[in-house]
Parts: structure tokens; sequence; C-alpha cells
């Protein structure tokens, strides 16, 4: 059979501790997103889109639901007999039995999938991006500079710098410098967590990384430094588009709302990229006669009967006559009753807010709340989004 | 869950709307925002537990075969068990043959070779959410030969149907052909479960004797000899035979009662995926008693009307009572009113169409008005 030329390895075992009560038993990859994806469905997509079939998952932070979701990734057309999808959760070996100590190790210690596959490249990625990319284009840059390794890269405003890996790089984009989380950056050039390694290479320098007792075993702080020492060539591949990470209540909320304006940064409709996902087999969803939705994304199955402004309503959604949300995302199957009010909110998944609730921060910050949560009038609604953050 | 049922839809049994589409057959008939009419009988029963199903074609079998494939997305792709297609022969085509018994009886190996006990029987002119299993038990309790579902009729209807007589044992007294119907009376579905063994038996007997339709000379002529019950179906049904009441269907599903009774949560109706993202409302839009698909971006005004996946509305543009199809584009300022468009149709901008309740205007397939 023909060789694999490139597998992707999507780091999916996040904890994502930030996003709070989103994340209590649901690995961060796996928070939906946009009224009927994860936010593992854009990197899937991207591979699918990209020519990729061949994709390792590593999960390890609350896997089940993550598992049940990704099954054999039919979903996202990854389930052909020349590739596939596989879930790659830490195991026991002959002589020890680890969880993964960082994104290095976790590669570390897959190297005999890796070598089973036996590509020539291997893509990593992360679970934890809202983006639309082709990574053949990456592939292709990194082929036509002879790469040892290529890093995703993207321009940051410089006051946002020190949340990522900064590089700076030549006219030729060949990295000269990288830097995990500088405290005073001097480059805008961020790295986006994405690698392409030349396989034979990665697989030198995560064996002896692995080796020292010192190293935090992560690609930003230790494998890429150590290759820069050794003068591997290392190159940049800027990246023009909408990334967005989604780590936090804020910027997860953020991401939402950037899908509600009429011309939108990113692009859910696009015929030649769609964004692939699990599906429902639902219905249409249903407006009634007293109800209205503005500004906003509808899913399928959602029965709109009360008033929508400005909100992501997300599959099998009930909202009924006379409620009205507002800047909010409520996720499936939860049932919002009848004179409730939401302002700027994140409700879980089959949730049920009963008849009267309010729901707002008086700080102007996002209220959150879990999956399957009753909530009441009587209830004190207001400050749980602080907690979180 | 049964999985002694075999099922076996009739794609033979067809009346093309003509006025909206010539070549399509009724069974691909797109339907309520994104499924076609096949999708109701096909799903009610793969939710019975039915993994054994034979589609008996029609000479019009690409849009089918296009939709279902391998039948993957009603999870009836399978080893061993799973769909069948089963195609006509050109000598049908030479020498057509009155009825549908003769298709029956050349696809009996398809019975005899499932080897279930039951045969569940329809066709696919019907929007319903049937419980299947619920009639197999029903079956089962009377010890009956056959039964047919039916459902009393609440207003008159313009169709060609079967009228059942039923007596205080459920029983089937009388089956009547019948060219419309009453409110009142017991209007058939369009759904027999019949035992394995008597269909094959039945099947051959009248193919020698030279009768041609099943539910006269099967049904009919045997309310004596055979242990024949009739079903009552409560919920939401259906069947269409005309634009008119493919019209009618449609609308009846903006009673969220109605959208409700078809649309359960544990008995969902599967169709072909095909990966939109959610309906995009913007800050302009305006709708009211609809149902609308994943992929549409609204900006003007939509009342009591179904847009299906991927349809944009411009801005201003206003649509009342109508049936948008998949990929119409209705420009800025355009007002439709009782109109179906077919899929990929443009309404230009400005363009002012309209029909009327009992017919609709029709607009074809990428046509532009």
């Amino acid at each position: 059979m023909k060789r694999t030329e490139c597998l992707a390895m999507i780091l999916a075992g996040g904890k994502g501790s930030r996003l709070g009560v989103l994340t209590e038993t649901l690995a961060k990859p796996g928070v939906l997103f946009g009224g009927k994806y994860r936010i593992i469905d854009f990197p899937l997509s991207n591979c699918r889109h990209s020519g990729i079939d061949t994709v390792g998952i590593l999960t390890q932070y609350q896997p089940l639901e993550l598992n049940w979701y990704i099954g054999n990734g039919s979903s996202w057309d990854l389930d052909s007999d020349r590739g596939g999808t596989f879930v790659l959760p830490p195991y026991m070996g002959n002589s020890s039995s680890n969880w993964y100590q960082g994104t290095a190790d976790a590669i570390y210690q897959n190297l005999n999938f890796i070598d089973m596959i036996n590509p020539q490249y291997v893509l990593i990625l992360s679970g934890d991006h809202i983006y639309n990319m082709d990574y053949s284009k990456m592939l292709a840059f990194h082929k036509k500079h002879n790469a040892g390794a290529t890093i995703g890269a993207i321009r940051v405003p410089l006051s946002e710098a020190s949340r990522f890996g900064i590089m700076t790089a030549d006219d030729n984009m060949q990295v000269n410098k990288f830097e995990e989380k500088p405290e005073n950056p001097r480059s805008d050039l961020a790295s986006m967590g994405i690698y392409i390694f030349n396989k034979d290479l990665l697989k030198k320098y995560l064996m002896s990384d692995a080796a020292l007792t010192d190293s935090q075993h992560d690609f930003g702080k230790n494998i890429i430094p150590a290759m820069l020492q050794e003068q591997i060539p290392l190159f940049a591949y800027p990246f023009e588009g909408y990334w967005k990470d989604v780590g936090t209540i804020d910027s997860l909320w953020q991401a939402n709302m950037d899908l509600l304006a009429d011309d939108p940064p990113l692009d859910l409709n696009n015929p030649d990229w769609r964004v692939y996902s699990g599906n429902q087999a639902l219905p249409p969803h249903y407006v009634g006669p007293r109800g209205s939705a503005k500004g906003s994304l509808v899913g399928e199955g959602a029965a709109i009967l009360g008033t929508v402004v400005r909100s992501v309503i997300f599959y099998g959604v009930t909202i009924e006559e006379g409620a009205k949300v507002t800047n909010s995302v409520i996720m499936p199957g939860t049932v919002i009753e009848h004179d409730v009010v939401i302002d700027k909110a994140i409700i879980g998944e089959r949730c049920r807010v009963h008849a009267g609730t309010r729901i707002q921060n008086e700080d102007g910050s996002v209220f959150v709340e879990g999956n399957d949560t009753e909530m009441f009038p009587d209830d004190c609604h207001t400050a749980k989004g602080d907690e979180q953050a | 869950m049964s999985n002694n049922m075999l099922g076996l839809i009739n794609l033979q049994i067809d009346h093309p709307l003509t006025e909206l589409n010539e070549d399509r057959p009724l069974s691909a008939q797109p339907f309520a925002g994104k499924f076609r009419l096949i999708d109701f009988t096909l799903s009610g029963m793969v939710n019975a537990g039915i993994g054994n199903i034979g589609l008996l074609l029609s000479f019009h079998s690409r849009p089918i075969l296009d939709h279902i494939r391998s039948a993957k997305d009603w999870n009836l792709a399978r080893k061993g068990d799973g769909l069948f297609y089963l195609p006509g022969e050109i000598e049908d085509v030479i020498r057509p043959v009155e009825g549908d018994i003769r298709a029956y009886y050349k696809n009996l190996m398809f019975v005899e070779r499932g080897l279930r006990r039951y045969l569940l029987l329809s066709t696919c002119d019907m929007v319903h959410n049937i419980d299947y299993d619920q009639v197999m038990h029903f079956h089962r309790r009377h010890n009956a030969d056959v039964t047919l579902v039916y459902q009393k009729q609440k207003s008159a209807q313009d169709v060609p149907s079967h009228l059942l007589t039923v007596n205080e044992r459920e029983r089937v007294t009388e089956l009547t052909p019948v060219d419309q119907t009453n409110p009142g009376d017991n209007q058939f579905l369009q759904t027999v479960l019949i035992d394995s063994d008597i269909f094959m038996k039945s099947v051959r007997f009248a193919n020698a004797k030279g009768y041609t339709n099943f539910m006269n000379d099967i049904i009919g002529r045997n309310l004596n000899r055979l242990r024949v019950f009739g079903y009552e179906h409560d919920g939401y049904a259906a069947r269409i035979q005309s634009i008119q009441s493919y019209f009618s269907a449609n609308m009846d599903l903006l009673d969220y009662q109605n959208w409700r009774n078809i649309f359960k949560d544990d008995t969902r109706v599967y169709t072909k995926i095909k990966d939109e993202a959610p309906a995009k409302y913007m800050e302009e839009s305006q709708v009211t008693n609809s149902l609308v698909a994943n992929g549409c971006v609204i900006e003007g005004r939509v009342e009591n009307s179904i847009l299906f996946r991927k349809v944009r509305v411009g801005k201003n543009a206003c649509i009342r009572n109508s049936i948008i199809m998949q990929h119409s584009v209705i420009g800025d300022d355009a007002q439709i009113d009782y109109v179906v468009c077919d899929k990929n149709a443009v309404i230009q901008p400005e363009a002012v169409l309209s029909g009327s309740p009992d017919q609709p205007l029709c607009i074809g397939k990428y046509a532009v008005k």
C-alpha cells in the first residue's frame, strides 16, 4: 500500500481548567461551539480538506465523551481503509505506565504508533483552536524550504504577545529565535502550536528529550529550542485568517459572538470548506407565530417560540414564548421556559431554566452554567462567571 | 426492537408532481425543509429495528440512488443485512403489466432469503412517524395474518385510497377502494404487516391466477379466509398525491404540535447528511411561523413558510406561505406569496410572484424568475 505522506497527531488531552464547569466531565476539544460543532471538528475537518487521511488523537483528561464523539472518524470522512482515525490514550507498557507529561512526551509515548504508520512527515495539532486552515499549503512550504521543522505562525497584537510562543524570523521566514511566553516580546509572530516535522528528525529529538530529567517535555519549551540550538533549519509558516484560542470563558463566548456578524471573520458557509461534525438527525428548526430571531445562529431541531437576539442557539434547544435570550450561547437540549430573561450567558447542555428566572452578571462578565442543571427564579444567578475566570 | 420483520417499500406506485418536476419520483420529492418523502417510511423501519429492507425501484431511480447511496446515513450499510435495491427489468418497460402483484412475484426471492417471520409492506408517498414495533405487537396480540394501518380522517381529501370497515374486535370486515375520503372515514395508510409465508403463498397464487392488485385481489378477496386486522394510528399522517396535498402537508408542519409529533426525540427521521452550518439570521431578519433548515442565510422577512437547506433570503425580501427548496436564492426586495420554488431556483430582486392556497405557483429547478 502507498506510504502515508503526512500523519496528523492531535493533542486532545487538555483539561481546559479555565473553562470551569464546561470541562468538568469533558476534555476541552469536546467543548461545544457555534450552534452545532465541537472544537475538535475544526482540526479534523481541516485534515480532511487538506488531504490528510490518517489522524491520531491523543486523549487523556475525561476522554469518554470525546471518544464517543470521535468514533471511527466517519463524521469527518476520516474512516478510509488507507488511513483512519485512531484514538490514543496513555497505555501500560512492559516496564511502566505513565500519564502524558507534556505535549512532547505524549507524542514520544506514541512513537510505536508513528513507526507503525511510518509517514514521511508528522503534523502536530492542538485540539483547542477555532480556525479553517489548509495544512497541505503548510506542508508544501515545509518541503519547498527543505525544513527540518515548520511552525504555524500568526501575527498577534504586540500587547497580547506574551501569552504565546513568540518567534523572530528572517526574510525567508527562517526562524532564528523562539521564546515561550516571553515577558518582553520583541516580535508579533506567534506560534499557533502547529508543527510539521520530518518524522526521523522528530523521533531523534523526542528520544533525546525523553532522557532528560529536567525537561518539561514540551514542544515550545524544549523540542523547538533544542532544534534551534543545533541549527536545524526551522521555518515559520505565516497563516492569515481567523484563528482563535477558546481556552477561557471570555474567549469562548467572544468566538461564538464573532460568528454573528453579518459578515463574520470565520465563514461556516463556505461550500469548499465545510466544517464537518457529528450528526444529530434533527429536523429544520421551528420558529413559532410569536417567535423571533435576529443576528443569531440557530441549530436544527430547535424551537424558537420566544425572542432571540445576537445569540447562538444549539440544536434541540427550546425557547418558550415570552422568554428573551440576548448575547448568549445556549447548548443542546436545554429548555428556556416562558418569561425567562437571559443576557450574556453560556448555558450548558440539557439544562432547564424555569419560568421567570433572570440570568445576568451585574459586573458585565459572562455568566456560565454547566450541563444538566435546573435553574429557578429564587436562586442567585449572577456571580458564577467570576468564580471560573 | 424486532429483528423478525423484513421491510419492503414499493417505489413503483408513484405519481410525480408534474407541476414541479416531471422526472422526479414522488419518493424523492423534497419535503419539510430537508427530507425526501422516502425518509419517513424508511426511518420508521430503521427505528423499529428492521435491519433488512428492500426498495422496489421505479424506472426513474436516479434521484433515489443519489439520495440513499449505501444507506449509511440510515445505518443500513451492514454486513449481510441492510438495504437492498430491487430494480425492474427491461421487459417490464416493453410489456408493462398492470398492478403491483407481478413486481412482488418477481422479487419473492428477497422475502424468501430474508428469513423473517413478518413482512412490512409500504409505499413512499406517506408522511408519518408510525411506530412499527407497536404494529407488530398488535399483530401478534390478535394472532393476525395481516394488519392494515389506518387513520380516522379529520377532513375530506381528494386522494384515492382504500377505506376500512373495522368491527368492535378490530377485525377488518370490508375494504373499499375510493377516489376521495370524507371526515370520519378509516383511511388506509399504505402500510401492511403480513406473515411472510402467507405473503409468498398469496403472491404466487395470485400471479398464477392473473390477479394484479395486491390490496384488492389478495387482501380484499380474502377478508373471510385471512385474519385481517386494522391498527389505528393516532399520530399525524398525510398522503401526498398532488401538488395540493404536498403543499398542505408541508404547511401542516407549521403547527407546533404536528412538528413535535412527526419529529420525535426517540424515533428520529434520518436523511442524507449535508454538513451545513446552523441557520444564520442577520440583524434585519424577521421570521415567524416557519421551518428553517441549516445553511440558510436570512436577511429579509419570512412568514408561514418552509426554507430548505442553503436558501438565501435577500434584504427586504418578503416570503409568505411558500416552500423554498434547497439552494434557492430570493433576491433583495422580492415578494412572493403561495409559491413553491424547486431546487436552485433564483427569484430576482424586486420580483413579485404569487399563487393561491389552492394552486400554489410552481417554479422549476434552476429556473430564474
